[in-house]
């Protein structure tokens, strides 16, 4: 990978393999293929994030997932052919024993296994991202707007805690980063999740960022709530309340309704104290992004959400080796340049305000006057957005989590110009070494669009077929006269003689069953989706459905009379 | 600058002819905009004639219309029209040599708010196709061509885009911003439609701006921005006064019309656009504050070409000097005054020995004596300020004078022609004047006569007191803020009010909060915390009618049937009765003290008269447990705990109220025994007098209470 000379950004990822709730016809199994393995595009998906870690330069993994889909996730990570053809180290697998394929995200940071396993800044991304954009450029906008001195400083090293504050939490710096993506615009889906978030640019700079920074489209998160919480928000109220603090506040604050969360946070490490401090924070994108957004507006929320005992309180740690040099106060580092005029200079007077608190402390002043002078204004770092323009021209960022996305996804990957056609340093980084594996297996007689399909190894198809704008997977077989247009076929498929799919996801070691090509109860199927291992028999005509193992036994007879018949008529079919 | 002016018509005609438009740009001033924000210096003078920075606010006016290439000007002219027809038809823009428009005109009428002048301009008909609204105090250098021509655009496209109105962005913090009320436009930003419109504090108390939930299925993106001033110009068309013709009840064109169409927009389909422009200069002078604001921004040069030395008015002479000093000719200085930068000083002046002028904009032919310290003050022309005086941030209008020795403290306004005697202290909450208000029912016979107590023996002027500002529902910037209006409120925010992590569904809906005491004089009495918003127009309008029918004597009985039909209607509680009683009667009782009346009369004055309104608000006279009456008291002495001589207030009203047995004894000993009577430090200190009253009765509980009058004379 191209950034083998660069040293590591200081981060470490962590990859959530979740259960896919939305896959119910293909991941029924957890045991048996996690979600995280689906093929997107011939590749499983975990292979994704994982590609743009090391993409990044980053070596330091750790995939957390269920204790009962670790066999099959560690199965793949040594066999699959794309999973061991990334870059050593190998990630590390973590199987927490409470991790269940219900906990929420938050709760999963709260579990020990988790929790030890982080020493850093760590980045969070989920196993179901496809992020065409480079991280390099994400890591760096946070290091030029959050980082700072020694970029990972706080945590965890060998003699133990590294004291908070040196990296400049206590004067606001130091926050986390977030991407969304915009869901509306080509290949969009109706229906498609998405999030609802305000928020508010950042301070002019004083030198505009290059061109093709990505500085230009990042801005502050102030609020940040799923679409369906917003939708009971609104009902209750009548109306959607905007608070004046927050309009007091930030000027200007912009609402977007139609983007969504990319799920990848580079967050440091003080965050994780922050999950462990708040039991209620049950998942990452709704309660600890929205939470930490509106901590930065609304006053003694931080307080409530113990941010001050983080950032302060970690200053007088017991017996701590690098508390030897207390540091009197962060440093500034905004301070420090001379071409940035700081807006933390309030941050002076308050540190001052604490230093006056403390020496009229036992004075008799009412207590709530008190109240008001020890408590200095405690400045939150900030959690960035970065909102992706919308515009084909921008690099792709999706979530695939349902099966719809899995199937505009994989497409839209498929028609990506593969290494053989354009070199290696032009090819996406998702490119295929070559759209159709085999193509001396392709017979003449065929048709296969190979500039919008994806053939892998091991597939054979017969003459007279038809392939469009399609992903086909490992060792599948097209039967002859088969018809297929924008379909997904998982590993080992079979697609009969004569048989029309369009707009179908079939699973693995499905069978859809053949017959002639002029029987009139031909198999047509349009928008299905066909579980692992499921026969559908020759003569099915459906559309919008699903084929799931509990619907097997109805009409047995009925069908299989047709069977007979298809079969008789297929001799026919193939003389023609 | 009457060659610029001309050169940017000259330069406009032929463009009009390209944009297609045979109809000339017309532009309508409103010289007047029914406010009393600058008073008292507008009883005498109209606000366009006001001098900004040495120069008549109206002069800015003009010129921005003249950059603008408007053709036809008409100006809508309210109180003092005689003056302003008088001031422009001597000015350059009247005479046809040097005039850049083509036709100037007044209109006369008699309405009362933008909303009555807009509906009279609909009737008149003058206005056939797009026009400007500006006020007569718009201070800008902006160029409208982009404005206009998105206008256009839109039209083309959409005849329901019915209005544009350019804003300038200027980000969270800015001087010139409004400080009080803030605007908050809702914009999205794809079209720049003005989806939604609220002034922040809102009218209903609520800490948050409500936004319609189709707003924000139908719009991917949305901004809300407040960083914007609102500079008041507008580009309409005929249609817009239609829509003012047709909803007869709106007042104010921002959050009566603005606010109004917008939320109606599914019943009347009108549109209405933004044009946010990031530079130039653009604001206006609404009131005190921005009058400071904007008048520093001239002086430094922002407004630039707008400046002193520009002398847009003929004779003005201004010349910069460097640290932005400006001095017309014949300005005569002592040797050794001092004049520091950002200074304007007309001609005429003449500074004494050993002064010091900081931050100040000084008139034509004032006389400032000797030892003097000027900082941050507006002096208008003919003041003359008395050896050793200090003048800090305030203003002094024509002809003012302060004998020697006098200190005007930050936020003083002295009008026309007050005398202050020497070593007089003015304090800043003062607004000092000699004019008397043309309304009936004002005490004008008391008000002739100088108040010693304020402009000193020999002086002349008393204080100013406007019964208007209390309706106004906004915060109105004072020249000096007066502590953090809205941001006390912020931290007075109780626990409650942060975002509960447990409910999500309640996040964001927070209960409306007790303001802060700074905060309350927004509105008489805060809002409690559950009523509803007719409950809150409650307060405000029974009070307001309680007191006004006080003033004029009305009869108990009709302040009672008036109150009731009022308490119906809102649906308001009985303790929102009382309290509006109570806010009512503490006003008139001050305002009776303030003309000369003893503590004593005014009580019996007021509560003497209205023995059966009072009755009739308090329902416990025959149960144990006098909830009424000691809620009745609460609210009576947290009324007084604010007041001057609140104390002795409350002993005699207390008294009288049990003389005349509205509040029967056991009331009155329940009410101080009860802990909301003595919680606060306030509260305690506004009873400490009323003890010998308590004393007395538990004293001899026996007796009649018409006793109470032997203990009041003690």
């Amino acid at each position: 990978m191209p950034h083998a000379t660069l040293p590591s950004p200081g981060f470490q990822a962590l990859i959530l393999c979740g259960p896919g709730a939305s896959f119910s016809t293909f991941t029924s199994t957890p045991q048996d293929i996690p979600k995280a393995l689906l093929p997107i595009a011939n590749r499983p998906m975990v292979w994704y994030p994982l590609e743009w870690c090391y993409r990044m330069g980053l070596t330091e993994i750790t995939l957390v997932t269920p204790p009962e889909s670790l066999e099959a996730i560690e199965a793949a990570m040594s066999q699959n052919p794309h999973l061991t053809s990334l870059p050593a180290p190998k990630p590390d697998i973590l199987a927490p024993k409470d991790l269940t394929h219900e906990t929420g995200t938050g709760d999963l940071f709260r579990l020990p296994e988790v929790h030890s396993a982080i020493k850093g800044d760590f980045v969070v991304l989920p196993c179901d991202l496809v992020c065409e954009l480079d991280g390099t450029a994400l890591a760096d906008a946070w290091m030029i707007e959050q980082a700072g001195l020694g970029a990972a400083s706080g945590g965890l090293n060998q003699s133990g805690r590294i004291p908070m504050g040196m990296g400049g939490e206590k004067i606001g710096r130091r926050g986390g980063l977030g991407v969304w993506f915009q869901t509306k615009g080509e290949g969009s889906i109706k229906g498609e999740e998405t999030d609802f978030i305000a928020t508010t640019p950042l301070p002019a700079p004083i030198v505009p960022p290059p061109s093709d920074s990505l500085r230009r489209d990042i801005s502050k998160l102030v609020y940040t709530v799923p679409t369906d919480t917003l939708k009971d928000i609104t009902e209750e109220n009548k109306s959607f309340p905007v608070r004046h603090s927050l309009i007091q506040k930030h000027g200007r604050i912009k609402m977007l309704t139609t983007y969504r969360d990319a799920h990848i946070y580079f967050f440091p490490y003080w965050v994780v104290d922050m999950i462990k401090r708040n039991e209620n924070f049950e998942s990452i994108s709704e309660e600890v992004l929205g939470w930490w957004a509106k901590a930065g507006w609304q006053e003694g929320l931080g307080d409530k959400l113990g941010l001050r005992e983080i950032f302060h309180g970690a200053e007088s740690p017991d017996g701590d080796l690098d508390a030897s040099q207390p540091l009197e106060n962060g440093i500034d580092v905004s301070s420090l340049s001379s071409t940035w005029i700081s807006n933390y200079v309030n941050t002076i007077t308050t540190t001052e305000f604490t230093r006056l608190a403390s020496r009229v402390q036992n004075s008799n002043i009412p207590q709530a006057a008190k109240m008001l002078t020890t408590k200095p204004k405690l400045t939150i770092p900030p959690i960035l957005a970065y909102i992706q323009p919308s515009g084909p021209s921008h690099p792709l960022i999706r979530r695939v989590d349902t099966a719809h996305l899995l199937l505009t996804v994989s497409l839209r990957l498929a028609k990506l110009s593969s290494v053989e056609e354009v070199g290696k340093e032009e090819a996406s980084p998702f490119a295929h070494a070559a759209k159709i594996a085999h193509k001396q297996t392709i017979p003449k007689r065929c048709r296969v669009e190979a500039e919008n399909s994806l053939l892998a190894e091991n597939v054979v198809v017969e003459e007279k077929t038809n392939i469009k704008e399609s992903v086909i997977g490992a060792n599948c077989k097209i039967g002859e006269g088969a018809r297929l247009l924008r379909c997904l076929l998982m590993d080992n498929v079979e697609v009969g003689p004569n048989v029309q799919i369009t707009d179908c996801i079939l699973g693995r070691r499905c069978k859809l069953e053949g017959g002639p090509a002029k029987d009139d109860e031909k198999t047509i199927l349009k928008d299905c989706e066909v579980q692992d291992g499921q026969v559908v028999e020759w003569g099915t005509e459906a559309k919008n459905e699903k084929f799931m193992r509990f619907e097997l036994p109805s009409d047995e007879d009925e069908n299989a009379g047709f069977g007979d018949e298809a079969f008789g008529d297929g001799g026919e079919g193939i003389s023609i | 600058m009457p060659p610029k002016g001309k050169k940017s018509q000259a330069a406009n005609k032929p463009k009009s002819g390209e944009d297609e438009r045979e109809a000339p740009l017309q532009a309508v001033i409103l010289a007047d905009p029914f406010e009393t924000r600058f008073s008292p210096f507008t009883l005498e003078r109209p606000r366009c004639l006001l001098p900004l920075a040495n120069t008549p606010l109206i002069e800015y006016t003009f010129e921005f219309l003249a950059n603008a290439g408007v053709e036809d000007v008409y100006v809508y002219c309210g109180a003092h029209r005689e003056q302003v027809e008088e001031y422009i038809s001597h000015s350059k823009w009247k005479s046809h040599l040097s005039s850049p428009f083509a036709k100037l005109e007044f209109i006369q009428s008699t309405s009362h708010s933008i909303g009555d002048a807009m509906r009279d301009l609909d009737t008149r008909g003058i206005l056939v196709g797009d026009f400007l609204l500006v006020y007569g105090d718009v201070v800008s250098n902006l160029p409208l061509e982009p404005a206009l021509a998105a206008h256009r655009a839109r039209r083309a496209k959409d005849k329901n885009a019915i209005m544009t109105m350019v804003l300038r962005e200027v980000g969270t913090h800015h001087r010139t911003k409004a400080q009080g009320t803030k605007p908050v436009f809702v914009i999205d930003p794809s079209n720049d439609r003005c989806l939604h419109f609220e002034q922040m504090p809102n009218r209903e108390g609520k800490h948050f701006l409500s936004l319609d939930p189709v707003l924000l299925s139908d719009h991917r993106e949305i901004d809300i921005r407040q960083d914007i001033i609102d500079c008041g110009i507008d580009i309409c068309t005929p249609d817009v006064l239609a829509l003012w013709s047709d909803n007869f009840d709106f007042q104010a064109p921002r959050k009566g019309f603005l606010h109004s169409v917008l939320k109606d927009y599914e019943l009347n389909g009108k549109t209405i656009h933004t044009h946010v422009v990031t530079d130039h200069y653009a604001a206006r002078v609404r009131n005190l504050h921005a009058y400071d604001s904007v008048s520093k921004d001239i002086v430094s040069r922002w407004a630039y070409p707008l400046c002193p030395d520009s002398n847009l008015v003929q004779g003005q002479s201004y010349r910069l000097q460097k640290g932005n000093i400006y001095k017309e000719e014949g300005v005569i200085l002592a040797r050794d005054c001092i004049i520091h930068p950002k200074t304007v000083i007309g001609r005429g002046t003449s500074v004494g020995d050993g002064s010091v002028i900081s931050d100040s904009i000084i008139g034509r032919h004032c006389q400032i004596g000797r030892g003097v310290t000027i900082q941050g003050a507006y002096i208008w022309d003919h003041a003359s300020i008395g050896d050793g005086c200090v003048v800090k941030k305030a203003v002094l209008a024509n002809e003012a004078s302060l004998g020697r020795k006098c200190t005007v403290e930050p936020g003083a306004l002295i009008s026309y022609g007050v005398s202050i005697s020497e070593g007089m202290t003015i304090r800043g909450e003062h607004r000092i004047t000699r004019a008397k208000r043309k309304r009936s029912h004002d005490e004008g016979c008391i008000r002739s006569q100088p108040d010693t107590s304020i402009v000193g023996i020999g002086g002349y002027g008393f204080e100013f007191e406007d019964s208007d500002e209390e309706d106004e529902d906004e915060i109105v910037d004072g020249l000096v803020t007066r502590g953090h209006l809205y941001n006390l409120s912020d931290l007075a925010l109780s626990a409650e009010s942060i975002s509960t992590l447990n409910s999500e569904s309640e996040d964001d809906f927070e209960p409306s909060h007790q303001r802060s005491e700074a905060g309350s004089f927004v509105s008489i009495g805060s809002v409690d915390s559950a009523a509803s918003q007719h409950a809150a127009n409650f307060d405000h309008d029974a009070a307001a009618s309680i007191y006004d029918s006080l003033v004029e004597g009305h009869e108990s009985a009709n302040i009672q049937l008036e109150l009731t039909s009022l308490r119906m209607s809102t649906n308001a509680s009985e303790h929102q009765v009382r309290r509006a009683v109570v806010v009512s009667f503490v006003k008139r009782l001050a305002q009776l003290m303030k003309s000369g009346s003893s503590v004593r009369d005014a009580v019996a004055q007021v509560f003497g008269q209205h023995k059966e309104l009072l009755d009739r608000i308090m329902f416990d006279k025959n149960s144990s447990s006098k909830v009424d009456q000691v809620d009745f008291m609460v609210l009576l002495q947290a009324d007084l705990a604010h007041r001057e001589s609140g104390d002795s207030i409350l002993l005699s009203a207390a008294t009288k109220l049990v003389e005349m047995d509205v509040i029967e004894e056991e009331g009155m000993v329940q009410w101080w025994e009860s802990h909301k009577s003595s919680d606060e430090e306030a509260m305690r200190k506004v009873r400490a007098k009323t003890q010998q009253l308590i004393d007395f009765l538990n004293e001899s509980s026996e007796e009649e209470s018409d006793d109470g009058e032997e203990e009041e004379s003690e």
